[in-house]
Parts: structure tokens; C-alpha cells; sequence
């Protein structure tokens, strides 16, 4: 009853290269009509008319079709990148900016190692009970380090220290805010764990390890929210979260908890 | 048929922005059909990164068969895709296309009219890769054999080969899916097989073949 099953290779060719035909009488009134338009039955109809006798060329015929609904959806995303191409050739193809990355990691690591060695006896000022990384150098000024008997709480501090950091003179030096480049990949991650927490959890979030490394970024508790903010732009702040100065001085004998909310901040490695 | 777009592409490379705009609407449908048959679902975002590369590469192409070039670059997009997704997608055959086709060839005398679009790619999309990819290359792109042959890396001869066969093929996929085709619903809609065996002999066997 199929013809085809005894074509040879000149029949394939004769149906193949119809289809083609078919198709190719489509784009001279697709350039005038709107996609929308396009899609209508009329572009099909205008092709050849006659209906293809056998069931193959009707297939061939239907697989080369007029346009369907959202095929050309793509159309101004086209066109935006050949006026980008246009406007600007070599912006279209960017070169991995490598170089430039490794040379900013260096500077933050850099920038690193100097802020732990002048910020070490401030952060254990500012952290209420917790002991600074093990890595922390001693400080290049006259503050103490902090003392050995300060005890490590897991991680949210409910353990209170028995020895607590002296002021020392090292109460107006804070966070330097940079960090490696480890790090600062996962700051926003921090910011968006951070701001998922309660309001009122956030402030004790931020005295666990986890977030220590925000909190070094943003040269204090108290600076996280505005530092997230620049981050992570996406949520609106949420002003009741902040960290109050009197809250943490609460528990904090040391008049160095006071300096956190206005600390000096030379910059902020916002490039990544 | 080559060089029908050879001055649409000149006048595109000399910035004519509604030129781009008459290449986009000319391939995109057949290159969506073509690269839906090798990467199914992902077959917009395929596309999408081939127009990128054809706007960045056009002041490069030198002439020739625009749709092959084109279509050249979506296919190696589609296989680094397919390298990345390290899988040959299951195609999205079928059963529900299938069952539409043998509803729709039931009513016979429309059956060879109202075989849909998606219907018949579908079916083109069930062949062995390389028959269907020259099938669609020839009907849907619309290159010839040679330069089928070219984005395929392969000859002319091994596409029509391919082509013939992926024909074949579809014709018995047809009929299995109509067994009351359209023309023998003419002749005295006969229930079918083995009522009258004497009158079809002279015929093309269905069954078997």
C-alpha cells in the first residue's frame, strides 16, 4: 500500500528535496510578518497545495512545516547579541581574565595575613568568648594576645570565658576588611545563611565560627547587615537585626566591645 | 537554492540589522526541529548559544552555504552539549504522539493531510541518530546531499544512503501506525489482512518486507 517501500534512491531524493521546497517558500513572507503571524495556517497553505500523495512526503512535509508557536521566541535575544557583536567585536568573545584574577587573590591574601596580624587581638575583643584562629600571630602592637585559659565554645558561645582578653590599646584596631580568596567566594553565601537566621538569633550567629569570616570581611558584627547589603543586594535589610552595641557590651567586660559599630574601614574587597 | 541567502548574509555582515533578523527567521524553526532530534529539551538553549556564535563569527564567514555554516555550528554546540550532559538524551517519543498518529490516520481520508508537525519529528527523532540527522538536514534544513554531507562530516553518497534508509524505515514506521491507510480505505474499506489475499498480492506486502 506504501509506494516508498520500493523507492529507490532517486524517489528519496524527489521527496527529500520537495520537503525542502516546501520549506523554503516560507521565509520570503516570514520577513515581513511578525512571528506571531507567521504561525498562522495561511504560511502553510501558500506552499505547494498539493497534498502529498504518499505517507512519507506528508511526513517530510509536516516535519519541514510553517513555523509553530515560540520557535522564533529567541528572536530579540538574536538580535541583542549581533548589535552587541556589531557595537563591540572584541566584547563578544572575552578573554578569561586570569591574570587579573590570580593578581587580586594575591593582594587579598596579602591583605589577609596583614589584617590577622594587626586585627588578632581585636577580634578577641570583639568575639565575646572565642578564641581567635590558632593561626592569628601575635599583634604587632602592645595588646596582649589573648590568654590561653580563654576557653573554646563550640559554637555558640554559652560557655563564658574565664579569662577574658585585657582592652590592651588595641580597642580602635579593627577588621581589616579583606579576606582570602577562599573566602571571600563564600561571603555571600555567609550573608544569605546569615539572613536566613531569625532576627534575633542573627547576633549570636555571628560569634559562631561559621560566620567568623563574615564578620572579619565586614569589620564587625555590627557591619554585617550593611555589608551583606552591599553583597547581596537582593533582600531589603532588616534593621531589627542588628547588633546593638549595649547588647554585646552586656556581656563583655572589655570597653573594646564598644568599638565595633563605627570602625575605620579602608575598603572592602567587593571586586571577588 | 545555495546562494539564496548570499546577499541577505552580505548585507547582515555589513551590520543590516533586519537582514540578521530574516537569517534568524529563515533557520531558526528548521535548526530548533534539527537540534531537538539530538538534544531533545535543551534544544532552545542549544540554539540560543549558535546565534550567539554565528553573531560573533559572521564578519569571519567567507562565503559559501550559509545554512551549512550555521547549521555546522549548532551541531558542534549540540555535541559539546551533549559531551557535557555525557548522555544521548531518550528521545521524546512517543506513545502519546504515536496514539495521536493512529487516531489521526484512522479518519483516512485526511490521514496524509493532518500529520502534525511535531508529530512527524517526533517519528524523525525515533530513527538510528545518523539516519535522522541526515533526514532532517535534507527535508527540514533544507541542504542538499553535498552539503549535508559537510556539516556531517561524511559523503554525499553515505547521506543519501542514510537519508533512503531513514525513509524506509519511517514508511514502515507508517504504516505499522495506520493499519488502515488511507488508500486502501478508497478501494472498498476492507477490514484488511487476509479477507482477500489474492487481490493485494500484486501489491506491496505490508507486513513484512
Amino acid at each position: 500500500m506504501n509506494p516508498f517501500r520500493r523507492a529507490d534512491h532517486a524517489d528519496a531524493e524527489r521527496l527529500l528535496d520537495a520537503a525542502r521546497a516546501r520549506l523554503d517558500t516560507a521565509p520570503a513572507q516570514r520577513h515581513a510578518a511578525t512571528p506571531a503571524d507567521a504561525t498562522a495556517p495561511e504560511a502553510y497553505a501558500t506552499g505547494p497545495n498539493v497534498p502529498p500523495a504518499e505517507p512519507v512526503a506528508a511526513l517530510l512535509a509536516a516535519a519541514a512545516g510553517p513555523v509553530r508557536a515560540g520557535e522564533l521566541a529567541g528572536e530579540e535575544a538574536a538580535l541583542a547579541a549581533f548589535r552587541a557583536a556589531r557595537a563591540n567585536p572584541a566584547s563578544v568573545a572575552p578573554q578569561p581574565t586570569r591574570r587579573r584574577r590570580i593578581r587580586t587573590g594575591v593582594v587579598a591574601w596579602i591583605g589577609a595575613v596583614a589584617a590577622t596580624a594587626t586585627a588578632g587581638a581585636a577580634f578577641a575583643a570583639v568575639t565575646r568568648d572565642r578564641a581567635p584562629d590558632p593561626v592569628a600571630p601575635a599583634p604587632s602592637g602592645s595588646s596582649p594576645s589573648p590568654q590561653p585559659g580563654t576557653s573554646r565554645s563550640d559554637e555558640s558561645g554559652r560557655s563564658v570565658a574565664p579569662g577574658v582578653p585585657s582592652p590592651g590599646t588595641s580597642s580602635s584596631v579593627t577588621a581589616t576588611p579583606s579576606a582570602s580568596p577562599a573566602l571571600t567566594n563564600q561571603l555571600p553565601g555567609l550573608c544569605r545563611a546569615w539572613r536566613a537566621k531569625k532576627p534575633d538569633q542573627r547576633e549570636r550567629a555571628l560569634r559562631s565560627p561559621a560566620f567568623h569570616p563574615l564578620v572579619t570581611a565586614a569589620g564587625g558584627p555590627a557591619d554585617v547587615e550593611a555589608y551583606c547589603q552591599r553583597l547581596v543586594p537582593e533582600t531589603k535589610p532588616s534593621e531589627s537585626a542588628k547588633v546593638t552595641p549595649s547588647e554585646s557590651a552586656k556581656s563583655k567586660p572589655s570597653p573594646a566591645a564598644k568599638a565595633p559599630p563605627s570602625p575605620p574601614r579602608p575598603g572592602h574587597p567587593t571586586d571577588g | 537554492m545555495t546562494d539564496d541567502l548570499s546577499e541577505v548574509v552580505s548585507a547582515a555582515q555589513a551590520g543590516d540589522e533586519e537582514a540578521f533578523r530574516f537569517l534568524y527567521r529563515s533557520l531558526q524553526p528548521g535548526l530548533l526541529r534539527y537540534l531537538t532530534a539530538i538534544v531533545g529539551a535543551d534544544a532552545e538553549d542549544v540554539a540560543s548559544e549558535t546565534w550567539l556564535q554565528v553573531s560573533r563569527d559572521l564578519p569571519g564567514f567567507t562565503g559559501g552555504e550559509f545554512r551549512a555554516w550555521t547549521v555546522t555550528i549548532a551541531r558542534n554546540r549540540a555535541m559539546d552539549h551533549l559531551r557535557r550532559m555525557r548522555r544521548r538524551p531518550s528521545l521524546p517519543v512517543p506513545v502519546q504522539a504515536l496514539v495521536d498518529l493512529a487516531s489521526d490516520a484512522d479518519t483516512a481520508e485526511r490521514a496524509s493531510e493532518t500529520i502534525g508537525t511535531e508529530t512527524a519529528l517526533a517519528l524523525i527523532a525515533t530513527l538510528p541518530p545518523r539516519e535522522a540527522e541526515a533526514v532532517l538536514l535534507r527535508a527540514v534544513i533544507g541542504l542538499d546531499a553535498g552539503s549535508a554531507g559537510r556539516v556531517l562530516g561524511r559523503r554525499a553518497g553515505a547521506v543519501r544512503t542514510a537519508a533512503h534508509r531513514g525513509l524506509r524505515r519511517l514508511a514502515v514506521l507508517l504504516e505499522r501506525q495506520s493499519p488502515t491507510g488511507s488508500p486502501v480505505a478508497s478501494e472498498g474499506t476492507q477490514p484488511r489482512a487476509g479477507s482477500g489475499p489474492a487481490r493485494r498480492a500484486p501489491q506491496a506486502e505490508p507486513a513484512d518486507g
